[in-house]
């Protein structure tokens, strides 16, 4: 699962018959600079969410075939919305070692 | 499996389901001259790992599944062990 800030969102005229009501979001998954600096985001991604998150919210996304198993049939999905994320606690070095 | 290293975690109070109760921990993976390398990823911890420790993370969602006894859980990474600084080395 990675981190990612949400930018916006993506509705479809024209869908895959096994989505319906969808709500996708497109997000920046954080790179290794971005918990410190808030840049160096990795590429932008289409992620499906079911939690209700918002523009600017930080999210957790779960990538690839395990992105389809909260479905019940099978869906082409490979970026799920699994956690809003309230709280990030991050320290880029350990303050103990020089 | 790749080498991380703990630098965090993350508190979620709306989630999937499945992860009621885990601990999420930021690991961020490291190439081979221990320089941060791609994004950080949130793991599952049943080793209880603490804060900058060296670790393996490994992207089995099938042990993942059945770690949180969920099998339609979308989880994936965890830490898998925690490396000796002992007895490891690069080339």
């Amino acid at each position: 699962m990675r981190i990612a800030t949400v930018i916006g969102r993506v509705t479809l005229s024209v869908r895959h018959s096994s989505l319906r009501g969808e709500r996708l979001l497109v997000v920046l998954p954080w790179g290794p600079t971005t918990a410190q600096t808030g840049e160096g985001h990795e590429y932008s991604i289409v992620a499906y969410d079911s939690l209700g998150a918002g523009v600017g919210q930080t999210i957790g996304i779960c990538e690839s075939a395990e992105a389809t198993r909260p479905f019940e049939k099978p869906t082409p999905i490979d970026a799920f919305c699994a956690a809003l994320i309230d709280t990030v606690f991050y320290q880029a070095t350990d303050p103990h070692t020089a | 499996m790749r080498l991380a290293y703990i630098r965090g975690y993350v508190t979620s109070t709306v989630k999937h389901p499945s992860f009621h109760g885990a601990r999420l921990l930021i690991a961020q993976p490291v190439d081979q001259a221990d320089k941060p390398d791609g994004s950080p990823q949130l793991v599952l911890d049943p080793l209880n790992t603490s804060l900058h420790e060296k670790v393996i993370i490994c992207s089995d969602g099938s042990w993942a599944r059945n770690y949180l006894k969920d099998p339609r859980s979308p989880a994936r990474w965890w830490v898998m062990g925690i490396v000796d600084p002992e007895g490891s080395s690069t080339q």
